[in-house]
């Protein structure tokens, strides 16, 4: 058959084979992908001084937003300025507004200190728990099995997850995400080798009695 | 097709920031299953109310090394089925299928295929009215606010009246089921037979309604339950002694159709085939079947 489209671009195509992973891992909670590689990307491991950037949590986040949307990026638990060159470097690339946080349909936060920032994200309304925040964080290593275990909507069961680097204060900030279903904010968990877990409101998320 | 008219089109047909907004709102229904999300549907090449919600799903999220099937009411070669997809293999040039097992992306229109669809498979439904409460609540705003509250009383008003004049739940196809125990939700036009197919599946389902503007989900291992009575229970199609006249099957949904044979005075008589053709055409190959002996 005769077709008609030009080839995708690499961002295009980075969208296109990240989202179907996040949608994945969204649907199936627990559930740990691979995200592709983001070197064509080529962010700058010191966006934000201090901080390490984990280019594969960035990507995923920034692969979701464009004019239309609004995102934040938060390190070492507190907000990134609006003016901040990282806040910058995120806006050539995407064109996504840069708002307070209590208006962003999207949170990039370098690292588990910033989960403490959930609260002041939008859980949305009743008549509309859409219009609520996404929230991308970065961790050092996830695993099947370890402390927390999971269950709610996409889950056979119950499902372990590991996280090595979360401390039960932390956790707590997303535990509470989803404490007034169906208000919440859905999370993504990134770690440094671009493995990533879904974390919808719906899940529930409690310490493992065996753990 | 002349040379410089073969890259017209971006890869999916629509752009891609009309496809990050089916994406964005698609990880929402996802979050919430059930729950009806606003989106900005586009304009497409096919009118609204023909499959475009549905087709605006499968746009955002095919990529190239997708397989595809399109269906309507259970049959590849419809004149809706052809149609869009002619419309997305020549905006994308992935490969279709009529084999439900060899396909990643399943776009219908009124069944879920009779085969039983594996984790890896994500299943695309087109809709045509998204609100279960229309039947109580014509005015979206208050049916809004309804579904905030889980306010669904008037619904099982609405059945249990049903029950009480007609002796029977007057409803064909539609049904309304409870997502997650949370959300009351439409089936689209998927008969009963396929309802209780969405409870705890194994797939992903994806919902979209072009002409309504809204997209809703129900992801995988997730309840769905039908309204029903402790003493007037949910009833599918399922007729005792039914058969496919074709492969013989006695488990599947069946459509009829009027047989008479041109030319001759034979008066024709109403038959019934299974509504999915190609599981149909699957089991008449088992039985030794070759499509030159039809």
């Amino acid at each position: 058959m005769n077709t008609a489209f030009r080839a995708p671009t690499a961002y295009e195509e980075f969208c296109t084979t990240a989202y179907r992973l996040l949608l994945e891992c969204l649907s199936r909670p627990g559930t740990i992908v691979q995200l592709p590689s983001v070197e064509f990307l080529a962010v700058p491991t010191d966006l934000i001084a201090g901080s390490t950037t984990n280019p594969f949590c960035l990507a995923a986040c920034m692969s979701l937003v464009d004019q239309e949307s609004s995102m934040v990026l938060a390190a070492a638990g507190g907000w990134v300025a609006e003016h901040h060159p990282a806040a910058a470097w995120v806006h050539l690339r995407t064109n996504a507004r840069r708002s307070a946080a209590s208006d962003s349909a999207f949170a990039c936060l370098w690292d588990v200190a910033s989960l403490a920032l959930l609260p002041s994200l939008s859980h949305g309304s009743l008549t509309f728990p859409e219009r609520s925040a996404t929230a991308f964080c970065a961790v050092d290593v996830l695993s099947e099995s370890g402390t927390w275990e999971l269950s709610g909507p996409g889950i056979q069961t119950t499902t372990a997850l590991g996280i090595s680097n979360v401390t039960s204060e932390q956790m707590g900030y997303i535990q509470a995400s989803r404490s007034s279903f169906p208000l919440g904010v859905d999370v993504f968990l990134v770690d440094a080798t671009g493995k990533c877990v879904g974390l919808p409101r719906s899940t529930r998320i409690v310490r493992s009695r065996t753990s | 097709m002349t040379e410089q008219h073969t890259n017209i089109y971006n890869f999916g047909f629509i752009d891609e920031d009309s496809k990050r907004e089916v994406r964005r709102q698609l990880l929402k229904a996802v979050a919430l299953p059930g729950h009806q999300v606003p989106f900005a549907s586009r304009d497409l090449p096919i009118g609204r109310g023909w499959g475009t919600g549905g087709l605006q799903i499968t746009m955002a999220i095919i990529a190239a090394s997708d397989t595809l099937k399109v269906i309507d009411q259970g049959d590849d070669e419809s004149v809706n089925a052809v149609n869009l997809r002619r419309l997305l293999t020549r905006t994308t040039g992935v490969s279709t299928t009529v084999d439900t097992q060899a396909a990643t992306i399943i776009q219908t229109r009124h069944r879920i295929p009779e085969e039983q669809m594996r984790e890896d498979q994500i299943l695309v439904l087109q809709v045509p009215m998204v609100d279960p409460l229309r039947w109580v609540e014509p005015n979206l705003e208050r049916a809004t606010v309804m579904h905030g509250e889980a306010d669904y009383g008037r619904m099982w008003v609405y059945m249990y009246e049903s029950v009480i004049k007609a002796g029977d739940i007057r409803i064909a196809t539609q049904y309304p089921v409870i997502v997650a125990g949370r959300y009351m939700m439409d089936t689209t036009p998927i008969p009963r037979w396929d309802v209780l197919r969405l409870h705890n599946a194994d797939h992903l389902s994806l919902f979209g309604a072009g002409r309504e503007k809204r997209v809703y989900a129900v992801p995988p291992y997730t309840t769905v339950e039908p309204l029903e009575f402790e003493d007037f229970r949910f009833k599918t199609e399922y007729a005792e002694g039914q058969r496919c006249h074709r492969c013989g099957a006695t488990n599947t949904f069946l459509t009829g159709h009027f047989v008479k044979s041109p030319g001759t005075d034979e008066p024709g008589h109403w038959v019934t085939s299974c509504s999915d053709a190609s599981y149909c055409d699957k089991q008449m190959v088992a039985q030794g079947w070759t499509e030159a002996q039809e």
